[in-house]
């Protein structure tokens, strides 16, 4: 069963801005998928339009079978940036528990719901913690939380690592992994494609047009012509293998 | 505090002020934690400030064109959810001319209010128990459109808690996961707006505010949660008005001005010695 499709897409902001043009792939339930390419390429407006944010100018997006608005309280979203004042009167639980909204459940099965989802990422002691009080990659972490309540079938995320340091990013990573492992569908847009090659089995190349490799033959040529300047490849840390790209100096 | 116990027993015109100014904490505490979380206090000054044209306009009619039955109470009420769906309406649509067009609705509110007040013979009277309110005056038929007003306030704003919460903390999640975010928005400056109304008689319109923001800005600094905020703030906010009532009486003063005072000043001590607290709590760790 196919968890997202795309037939001949074009999107875009205004007439004269089209950022996505005709583009088609299909993502199939349980993959791990890594959506990369260089800014203003067209990643976050694929995801709007997965998200029923957005609405193609052609083509047609399907979400688990089902347009993206009809479906989109079966997928968990984590953004780039979430607005919530530090401030907020808001633990980690009441949080969570908001992933349930829209679900047709007890105040007593969104609270079960919500610890589960909390222990799964590890944080089930933090009961009154504000979001602002958590480290960066445990807000990560609470935010998957909020997205899992409410036991999505796909998982998107826009650059969840932005801003964390290695050693949180890594175990962001083996969370998805371990989420992946679990039979979730993950699409996450990254910028770093060396971190995330080695937890991804395909990588899709979005400038414009969209290309969609299995993650062993991410040549550098490939790599080149998809950041539209000359690139080298990184030998990754985990699998020693050329995953990874970074901008030729000089 | 013993003779104003006392002249509770006497007076019926007490008893209808303090049982006016417990429905009216009602109300408060619940939108108050709304509107100081949701960071909404200016627009509910705006609010607040436009329903001296419904005030005014009411009682001008009253006096110059004889329909007696428009109170100037259900002015202020057309006014305040007019003025509500206004205001909500400019701030999800006209984001970056915000603060402009609320100012300028803000002042022709009041600019409107004053007018009509100036063509009605008492003018100077009705205009100042209108600003500064005057709880003596409420009356039983008040005191039951005000039970209904909070009732309906309580029950929106404690029944539909998971949406607003979401709506307030993160508008973006919410609508993605299917909630009509401006619905529950203009919902809660229409909540906001019955709330002003009910809080007029008791503080007038110029005092609104302070009632808005003082008690779950007092109650935030003991609870963390919203739901903690809105149970501590109707305590907070019937305490004010309870004392302010029985120093005013006591001291004969006006009671708005009374009631205001005694909460920014509990306030300003609560933060004080919160931020004492804060300090020697840091120092310890």
């Amino acid at each position: 069963m196919q968890a997202i499709e795309l037939r001949n897409v074009s999107a875009g902001y205004s007439e004269n801005t089209l950022v996505l043009d005709n583009i088609s792939f299909t993502v199939q339930k349980g993959e791990f998928l890594a959506l990369v390419g260089p800014n203003g390429g067209g990643k976050s407006t694929l995801l709007k339009i997965l998200l029923a944010l957005l609405k193609p100018w052609r083509g047609e997006a399907l979400v688990l079978g089902q347009s993206p608005l009809k479906a989109r309280r079966r997928v968990g979203y984590l953004p780039q940036q979430v607005n919530i004042d530090p401030d907020f009167p808001l633990t980690i639980p009441e949080l969570v528990t908001m992933g349930c909204l829209g679900l047709k459940l007890s105040a007593a099965a969104r609270r079960e719901r919500a610890q589960a989802a909390l222990e799964q990422v590890g944080l089930g002691g933090e009961n009154r913690k504000r979001l602002g009080e958590l480290s960066g990659g445990q807000r990560q972490k609470a935010l998957i939380a909020r997205a899992l309540a409410a036991e999505p079938e796909i998982l998107l995320l826009d650059e969840p690592t932005a801003g964390l340091d290695p050693k949180a990013e890594r175990e962001f990573f083996d969370l998805l992994a371990l989420l992946h492992g679990q039979g979730l569908t993950i699409l996450v847009v990254s910028h770093d494609l060396s971190f995330v090659s080695p937890y991804v089995g395909k990588v899709v190349c979005v400038k414009c047009q969209v290309m969609v490799h299995p993650v062993g033959e991410l040549a550098p040529e490939i790599i080149s012509h998809l950041y539209g300047r000359p690139m080298r490849p990184v030998l990754h840390h985990i699998s020693g293998q050329a995953h990874g790209a970074a901008p030729v100096k000089g | 505090m013993l003779e104003f116990l006392q002249a509770l027993t006497q007076y019926n015109f007490l008893g209808y002020a303090l049982a006016g100014g417990l429905l009216a904490s009602l109300s408060c505490g619940v939108v108050s934690a709304y509107v100081v979380s949701r960071r909404l206090t200016y627009l509910a000054g705006a609010i607040a400030h436009c329903v001296l044209a419904g005030l005014g306009g009411a009682r001008y009619a009253q006096v110059r064109w004889g329909i007696l039955w428009l109170d100037p109470l259900y002015g202020a009420l057309l006014t305040a959810l007019l003025a509500a769906l206004i205001i909500g309406w400019v701030s999800l649509r006209a984001r970056q001319r915000e603060d402009s067009i609320i100012g300028s609705l803000w002042a022709l509110g009041m600019a409107g209010g004053v007018l009509f007040l100036a063509a009605t013979p008492g003018y100077e009277t009705d205009l100042m128990n209108y600003l500064f309110g005057n709880i003596l005056l409420l009356d039983p038929a008040s005191l039951w459109l005000m039970l209904g007003l909070a009732g309906l306030v309580l029950i929106l704003g404690l029944g539909l808690y998971p949406e607003l919460l979401a709506v307030c903390a993160d508008e973006e999640f919410a609508r993605l996961r299917g909630l009509n975010t401006e619905f529950y928005y203009l919902l809660l400056l229409a909540m906001t707006s019955l709330t002003v109304v009910l809080l007029s008689s008791l503080v007038g319109l110029v005092l609104v505010i302070a009632l808005l923001t003082l008690p779950a800005a007092l109650a935030s600094l003991m609870a963390r949660r919203l739901r903690g905020i809105i149970v501590i703030s109707i305590i907070a906010c019937a305490l004010f008005n309870f004392s302010g009532l029985c120093l005013s009486y006591l001291w004969d003063l006006p009671s708005g001005a009374v009631t205001v005072m005694v909460a920014g000043t509990v306030y300003l001590c609560a933060l004080l010695v919160s931020k004492i607290l804060k300090t020697r709590h840091s120092d310890g760790s």
